[in-house]
This record gives structure tokens, sequence and C-alpha cells, in this order.
């Protein structure tokens, strides 16, 4: 009390006069009558601008040629529950009654009607072209939205950095196993069956930031490939169209996978994303097309021979350049004289084949699918989270087609083609010897990817036993968080290592491999095995340049040199017919014979006979191989 | 001035049963529109966390909000001539935050399987709670007593105003790259710009008190030199920790008490010129930075800005008489629980929500100002009006924000936004408010 006493002595002394009092009102009461009609005027101001924005510019901002990220999700459902489809004409076309629509605003579907005639549909996702995309998310701030690295191996990043600066070190080389990825245009690829890894949006537990924030933790993926072995592989493909695989034979492990011509993921431009419309650009021919074989599926024929019961599989059988009941000619009409199972491997034999096909009918297709065919491969390991869905690859397939339906969509009444293939029947084979022989040498209603018949050497190479293709190896998790979202895991637990033990870095998860597979028997591989290996020394593949440790060069690529002097390389071309075009070029290999550690399968598109094209490309692949 | 002789008690309660109708009625709406409810949701506030059952519960918050409002209004200290229109005003805006962040809950938890997010309504409701029990301990406590020994400090508010700006920047947690919040735990952090802003009002009151034209009887030295530095001090410190919002509202807030303290308006419009000059400047140098950066996301907002696109799509879906409550879109807007909350009002409410909002807030500052011309001594006066002003200000800087009008800026709607710093503070200033309106036989001397 003292103080307050003494503060109001020294502050004002006590008052009262009435003429003081009004004196002190008037000028008040100015001041405060200014500050009530600015707020009265703001208000009006305020209120104003709000009714602008909700009544005069509201088919102004609607009407915009704008696209966010938003409306291209919208659009994305939309296309994938078939609202939005390609008719008869190819016009781009709404279905106004489909039940998708009803989930989302009419505003907003208005707004997608709008946008249709830009539109385009490629593998199932819409593309807008720039024009009508104006959002850049290249500005600094919040839109730069962090993204988990896609590494190889040895941990060196593949693709890396946010979207549309993401960058992707052996560009081109590195398209199948990373894929693309841009935030409007469209995501295609391990980029995308991936994102909900590599764009973490589950954790970043903050009240204050509600979709995205900047210290966002994401999760590295760690893939089985080896860059700089996708890059040798790619430069080995040089001029070629078409696909190469590399498997490490013990894991399943896909080294490399190159596909050519490739997409360039690297650049984020609108001109560089126009041309993902290129079929022949942004198809993964590795495992997302299927080829015949050719002469490269007489191992699987030739595997059913011997596994057979029915038929002995030590038959001969005199090849006089055709075959009269299937109507099949050899090759060139050569007449190879009396086969057995590993001749007419070595010099190639499709009469040989062809009867054997005959003789074995249903079982072919049996030991077929054992070995992959008709069977989507996952290319995942088999304990990965369930956010990691990787629809790895299409079936290989062996079937009639003959077969093929026609069906109607129940929602959209469309018309589309459905494959079935069932089982062979007793009467296929009889009224249709000619397909059922072709089949053996793998011309007739048999389509495989590279990746199955890389997978076909891998038995063989492999004791007989299968493992499942795999291109996960790991995770890496973010370093700083205390808590890991996505996954289950404990950091620092080790599955199957790769790579350098070194390099394991307390954050990195990686995941155990398949279990092996018996397919057939030691004896069967064994004999396929050396009857490869004598396809590269005295058959078809003789003349292949071989891998010769020059006592002072180092390891070449010779031909004609001792094999005993070379690594021996097990091998089988192919040569698959085109109708009216020019043929494919196969060839699947696996090396060294003796302890046989990779194996590759090539194909290249339209070039030729299998040893003059694909042969030298796998021979390059493997000189990168074993010369480190 | 003559006033009306009118029952304020009588008032307060018809207002305050409207206002608690509306938020009902508005509440009920709201749940009707989501049918797939997620099933639980765990709320945790600093050490606490507890995982409630969603069904149950959500019908409760609405119950515990209308029981804790009359719970507080029971336990106020009224006066004969008390302000009836205050406390049923933040109320109601009170209430619609609630809604809203229930609301957006739900789509968030939908979108984003998020616990935190999820809780929103909850975490709100628990501050809610809280500042309801600020809003009467403050009105019960700040008996002139108090308000005297508010009167006594000038430069120590300043001081430990400097000194939790400099703390925030030193120990700031930089979840963007600013550092504008304090984390206590897990779970919980400050925003201590809230009380930066409570602090500057303090000191302006006190400062004006003996220095403004409010007291003739004061010192006769009208120099506001002192005020001026003390002010610049603390914006230039605002400044270096890139916070444009608070920088933005304290200005408009001190420089309208200079205003009504002194009536020089004509200095208030030179400074706000030179201000101008001074943004022009910035921007020009591209120091600091943001400054650039969000002139050009305002000018440019189809452009650079997705956010603000995003909410103007959202204010043009709402139309006349809006969405709906719950059937908008402006949940997918990022932070949209702190800095859009607007913008969510205008797409489900539509115009007519939008600008009754814009409205009960006007109706708040120009009481506050009403309180001010009533109020007798010189410290309540100049002080009412800071607190009045800030409110309008702090509304009108985030409302021109997210409707384009100015440059945005993240700051919150007052009583709307989620954030228990904001609500604390607010409230805390509506309980000072509330007691100055409160007309006792205590004067100042």
């Amino acid at each position: 009390v003292k103080v307050f006493r003494s503060r109001r002595h020294s502050g004002s002394p006590v008052h009262s006069p009435d003429s003081r009092k009004k004196k002190r009102h008037s000028s008040f009461y100015k001041d405060i009558r200014i500050i009530q009609i600015v707020i009265v005027i703001l208000t009006l101001a305020l209120t104003g601008f709000s009714a602008r924005l909700q009544f005069f510019a509201a088919e102004r901002i609607r009407n915009r040629p704008f696209v966010d990220t938003q409306t291209l999700d919208i659009m994305n459902r939309l296309v994938r529950h078939g609202a939005i489809y390609l008719d008869n004409a190819d016009r781009i076309v709404m279905d106004e009654s489909s039940s998708a629509l009803k989930s989302f605003g009419r505003h907003r579907i208005d707004r997608i009607r709008a946008l249709l005639p830009f539109m385009k549909i490629r593998h199932g996702r819409p593309f807008l072209p720039e024009s009508v995309v104006s959002m850049r998310f290249t500005a600094s701030g919040k839109s730069t939205k962090p993204r988990g690295a896609i590494l190889d191996r040895h941990l060196t990043p593949l693709a890396e950095g946010p979207l549309n600066q993401r960058r992707y070190p052996i560009e081109k080389a590195g398209y199948p196993v990373t894929g693309a990825a841009h935030s409007v245009y469209s995501m295609i690829g391990p980029e995308h069956h991936f994102n909900a890894v590599l764009a973490d949006t589950s954790s970043a537990d903050s009240p204050g930031r509600l979709f995205y924030t900047d210290n966002i933790s994401v999760t590295d993926i760690i893939l089985t490939v080896d860059a700089s072995l996708q890059k040798a592989a790619y430069d080995a493909m040089e001029g070629y169209t078409g696909a190469v695989i590399v498997l490490d034979v013990l894991t399943g492990d896909i080294l490399a996978a190159v596909s050519t011509p490739a997409f360039d993921p690297s650049d984020a431009s609108y001109e560089n994303w126009s041309r993902i419309q290129d079929t022949n650009l942004s198809l993964n021919r590795c495992w997302e097309r299927r080829y015949p074989p050719g002469s490269t599926f007489k191992i699987v024929t030739a595997a059913a021979l011997l596994e057979s019961e029915i038929v002995d599989g030590d038959f001969t059988y005199t090849c006089s350049g055709r075959h009269a009941e299937a109507k099949v000619n050899e090759f060139r009409r050569t007449s190879h004289g009396l086969m057995n199972v590993s001749s007419a491997i070595r010099v190639s034999c499709n009469v040989f084949f062809c009867e054997a096909a005959l003789r074995l009918k249903s079982e072919l297709k049996t030991v077929a699918e054992r070995m992959g065919f008709n069977r989507a491969m996952t290319l995942l390991p088999p304990d990965v989270p369930a956010v990691i869905s990787f629809a790895g690859g299409i079936p290989s397939r062996i079937y009639e087609l003959d077969e093929r339906v026609t069906a109607r969509n129940p929602d959209t009444g469309r018309i589309y083609f459905r494959e079935r293939y069932s089982a062979y029947t007793h009467r296929d084979y009889t009224r249709n010897r000619g397909t059922t022989g072709r089949t053996g040498f793998g011309q007739g209603t048999v389509e495989a990817t590279p990746l199955q018949m890389a997978l076909v050497a891998l038995i063989v190479a492999n004791g007989g036993i299968l493992r499942e293709p795999n291109l996960v190896a790991g995770v890496r998790m973010p370093g700083d968080t205390k808590t890991i979202n996505a996954f289950d895991a404990t950091p620092g637990k080790t599955g199957f290592a790769v790579g350098d033990q070194d390099e394991m870095e307390k954050n990195v998860v990686y995941f155990d491999r398949w279990p092996g597979q018996r397919v057939f028997s030691v004896e069967t591989a064994g004999r396929l095995a050396s009857a490869m290996e004598s396809v590269m020394t005295a058959g078809t593949g003789a003349s292949i340049d071989r891998l010769y440790h020059h006592p002072s060069d180092g390891l070449t690529l010779r031909a004609w040199v001792p094999w005993d002097q070379c690594i021996r390389v097990a091998g089988k071309t192919g040569t698959a017919e085109v109708e009216g075009r020019q043929d494919h070029s196969w060839f699947i290999s696996f090396a060294p014979v003796e302890n046989p550690r990779y194996v590759v399968s090539v194909i290249c598109e339209h070039a030729g006979l299998g040893g003059h094209h694909a042969g030298p490309v796998a021979m390059k692949i493997y000189s990168h191989l074993f010369d480190r | 001035m003559i006033h009306p002789v009118i029952d304020p008690i009588r008032r307060e309660r018809m207002l305050l049963a409207t206002a608690v109708l509306v938020v009902v009625t508005g509440y009920f709406l709201t749940l009707t529109a989501f049918h797939d409810k997620p099933d639980t949701v765990t709320l945790s506030i600093g050490a606490f966390s507890h995982t409630f059952h969603r069904f149950l519960w959500d019908r409760l918050l609405i119950m515990v909000f209308v029981a804790a409002v009359y719970l507080t209004y029971a336990g106020l200290n009224r006066k004969r001539r008390h302000d009836f229109i205050v406390y049923p005003v933040i109320v109601c805006l009170t209430g619609l935050g609630l809604i809203l962040l229930l609301r957006l809950s739900y789509d968030a938890h939908r979108l984003r399987h998020s616990d935190t997010i999820s809780a929103l309504a909850y975490r709100q409701m628990v501050w809610i709670l809280a500042g309801l029990l600020l809003f009467n301990l403050t009105v019960r406590l700040t008996t002139y007593r108090v308000i005297h020994l508010l009167n006594r400090y000038r430069y120590t508010y300043v001081i430990l105003a400097l000194a939790l700006v400099a703390a925030t920047l030193v120990f700031g947690d930089a979840a963007s790259d600013r550092k504008l919040s304090i984390q206590i735990t897990k779970n919980l952090s400050i925003m201590p710009i809230e009380a930066v802003k409570i602090l500057m009002i303090l000191f302006a009151a006190s400062f004006f008190c003996r220095r403004g034209s409010v007291d003739p009887h004061g010192s006769s030295r009208r120099n506001a030199f002192p005020y001026l530095v003390m002010i610049v001090l603390l914006l230039s410190l605002l400044v270096l920790q890139k916070d444009t919002g608070p920088l933005i509202i304290m200005w408009g807030v001190l420089a309208a008490m200079y205003g009504a303290a002194t009536g020089r308006w004509f200095r208030v419009a030179v400074a706000g010129v030179a201000t101008a000059g001074l943004a022009g400047v910035a921007y020009k140098l591209n120091t600091p930075s943001i400054v650039r950066t969000r002139f050009d996301m305002w000018l440019n907002p189809f452009s650079l800005n997705e956010q603000v696109v995003r909410g103007f799509w959202a204010q043009a879906a709402g139309g006349v008489f809006g969405t709906g409550s719950g059937h908008g879109t402006s949940f997918r807007i990022p932070e949209v629980q702190s800095d859009f909350n607007f913008v969510m009002i205008a797409e489900e409410f539509g115009f007519i929500g939008a600008s009754m909002t814009i409205i009960l807030f006007s109706i708040l500052s120009l009481a506050g100002l009403n309180i001010a011309l009533r109020s007798a001594d010189p410290f309540r006066r100049i002080l009412a009006v800071g607190i009045a002003s800030m409110f309008f200000f702090q509304m009108l800087v985030i409302v021109a924000g997210n409707t384009g009008i100015l440059p945005l800026t993240g700051i919150t709607l007052p009583f709307i936004s989620a954030g228990g710093s904001s609500l604390l503070s607010c409230f805390f200033l509506a309980g000072l408010l509330y007691r100055i309106s409160c007309a006792d036989r205590e004067r100042m001397r």
C-alpha cells in the first residue's frame, strides 16, 4: 500500500474538477471513435473481399486451367476405377453413371471434366500437358518434400533427391530398376510401387503440421542391383533394342536389369516426359514384355524329357530336316541325323524337340510351370513389410491361343479380350500337332519374359534348384527418428547380408531371401549343363568370342581359343522367328560352369541369329563381371 | 454519453444461451456428416496419454463444453455494470473452433491415420477447459491491486519480451527453417510470441498511463521517444526471427494504442508509410528473404503457393450457404487447423458463416472499445484499447491472408485456431477485458 501511495504521489495529484474531466473525455472519445470507424470500415472491406471471392471470382477460379496434386490424384482413381476411359474412337470419356464419381465433390468433377480434352491415358495413368499444369513444385519452402533414395547393393544411390529435382546417376541405364517419378506427370516402375515407402507420409506426427513437413523421415530402398554392372550392361546393349538380365545364381538376386531404349528419368522437363507416351521408350522389357523364347526354350523341353516317367529320356530320333507329321521344317532344312537330348541341344535341332513335345503332351506344361511359367513374379523377398507391394512383372505363358474369348466388363460395358488357358486336353494335342510340336522349341503357344528365361538358366546352374528372383535387398531407416514408422522392424537386424560388411550401417535392415525350391534332379541339371557347355565349345555358340585368360593382357574376348584356357561359359542360343520381320536374337547362359555364379539372359529384338548378336552382348557383360 | 439503462446480467444470459444453442446445433449437424467414424482416438499432451472410444466421447465432448461454459459463467464475479457481449461472443467463437476441429479430425484421420491429428478436437477441448479456467481466474483475481501492480512496471515488460524472443531464437524448435516454438516435452511445445504480445500491450498501457493525453495530470513530457525505441528494438528482433505475422499485428496494435493515447494520428500514418517503404526496400534487397518469398507468393499464388490456391478453391466452393459442415474438402489444405480456419468456415458455412465470423470479431472489438470508453482510469483504458485492437488486427491479418488481400503470414485466428498458447493468451486477455468492464468501486486513485 505504501508503494502505491508513493507512486500515486509522484504520479498525478488528486483531482476531480469537472471541466478537466470533460476535456479529457472529449479528446479520448475522439480517438476511440477513430479506431471504431476504422474497425467498421475494415470489417466491411473484409466482408466485401470475402464476397468477391465467393461470388464473383468463384467461377473464374474454378475454371482456371490449373491442376493440383489432389485433382491429379482423383483423376488417377477415376481412371483406375474405369470411370474415365478410352472409347472405341480413342477419345477420353467420363462415365457419368459410375459410382466412383459419387465420392468426390461436384465442382471437382466439373473441373476434371473440363480437363478431359487435354488428357491422355498411358500405362493406366492420366497424363496432362504442361500448359495445363501451371503448378511449380520446385519453389523454395514447403513444396520440396523429401523423398527416400533408391540405393544399389553397395549403397551407392541410383535415385536420390526430392521429386522433379531427383538425380539418377546412371540415368537411362537404371530405368528398369528405378522407374521414373514426377510429381505431376506420372510415376512408373519401382518409383511408383515403392512410393509409400520413399515418400513416407505416415510419420511426421508433429501437431502443427498436417500434411507435409520439412524434416519428414524418409526411408531408402536398397536394391540387389549393382550400379556399375548395370551401366556396363547398358553399354553392351548399344545399338540393340532389347533387354538384359543378370542374376546371382546362389541367391536369385537381380544384379542388373537393362532395357533399351530407355526413358531418361533424370530429366524432369515436359519435353522429356511427353516421350513417356512412346511405348518403345517407357516399356520395361525385362519383365513387362513377353517374347517367343525360340530355341532357348529347348532347355525346358529337355528338362521335361529327362524328368518324364512316361517318355524315355534317352530316346533317339533321326532328324531328316523336316518333321512330316507336324509340318515343321528344320532351320535352313539341315538334316542333323541321329539325335539324343545332348546333341539336339548342342546343334539346336528343332525336329528332335518337336517330336519330344508331341510325346510329352501336357507334361511339358507341368515342368514349365514348375520352372516359373504362368505365374507372376513378385521380385520381392518373403518378409518385406506389407507397405511394399511390387507388382513385379507379368507371367510368362504357355497356353493355347485358340482359346481367346471375349468378355464384357460389367461396370463399363466395354468389350475386352480375356485369355483363358486351361490344361491341354488330349484332343488338343491330336488335333493341333503343329502348334504342339512348335511349342517344344519355343515357337508355338509359349511366350516368356527375359527374366523367365534367365530363371531357366539359373535352375540348371543351381543343380535343379529354383531361387525366386529378387530385386529388393533391404531398407535404410531414417537415422534420427526413434520410432520406426512404416516397418515394424528393428534397425540392425541382419538377414542375408549383401555387399561389404563395413558399409552396413546400424539403420540398414536386410531381408531374408526365399528358400530354394527343387524343380528337377541334380542328374538332369548336370546333363543339361554339360549340354549347354557343349553348345559353346562345339555347337551353335562355338563362334562366339570366348573369355580368354591372356598371359599378359589379362581377360580378353577372343574367338576360337582353346576352351581349357577360357572361363567356361554354358549357354543356349535362340533365334525366335517373328511373323514378317527379322528374328529375335536370344542367349541364356551361366558361368563359370564348374562353380556357377552368374546367369546372363539377353534378348536383342529383331536382330537375327542368337549366336551373332545376343551371345556377344552376354560375353561383354561376363568380361565386366570377371574382370574385377 | 448517456448509456441506456439495461440489465447486463439478463442480456448476457440470453446472449450466452443463443451462443450455446448455435454451437450445440452446429456440433450435432457436424456429427451427422460422418458415418464412418474411426473407432478409437489417442490423445496425448505432455506425459498424459489416453485412448478414447470415439463414438461415445464425441457426444460427451459438447456436453463437457457446455457444462464448462456455464460453470465458468456461474463462477464469474459479476458486477452490476459489466459488459454483456464479450463472454457470449468468445463462447460462440470457441465453440465454432471446436466444431471445425472435430470435423477436421475425422477427415484428417481418414487421410493420414495420425493419432495427433485425429485427437485435435480433444486436444483443443483440453485447452478450452484450461482457457475458461484462466478466464475465470483472471476475472476474479485481477482486482484493482493487481491492476495497480501491473501498472508499476514498464521497461520490465520489454526486457521480459526481448528475453522471450531471444530464448526462442536460441532454444527454439526448428520445425521449419524458422524457430517459433519451444519444445517442452514430446507432445507439448509453447509459442512464446503469445506471451510477448501480452507483455507489449501491458508495456504500452503502463507507458501511456503516464505519458499520453489520457491523463492530463500525468507528466507534462509527451515525448514518446522511449516508446519508439522499445518498439523498434522488439520488432527488429522479430525480423531476425523472420516471424512476420506477429510483427504486423504488434505494429498495428502498438500504433493504435499510440494513436488512442496521444491523439497524434498523423504520426501513425507517417509511421505506416515509413514501414511500407521499409518493407519495399527489404523486398528489393531480398533481406530478409522471407519478405520477397511471401510477397511473390501473394502476387502469383497460382504458380507459387499451392496452400493459398487450395484455400481460394475451397472458399469459391462455399458460395452463399456453404457446402455444409463435414462436406467440404478444405481438410486437404496444409496446416488448415492453425492457419486456414477461416477458409474452412467460408467453405462449409458459406458467405453467411464467413461474414458472421468477421462481424463477431468486430463486435468483440467494438465492445472492447466501449469498455475502454467506460472505464475510469488511464491504464485500464489503454489496456482495453490494446486488447480490443489486438483481437481485431489478428483476425484481419489472417483473414486477409486467407482471402488473398494481404500476403499470408502464419498466425492464429483468435479463439478458433488449434493451439494451446494462442487459446490461453486470448482467454487471458479476454479475462482482463471482462474485468475492466466490471465497473468496480475501487479506482486507481
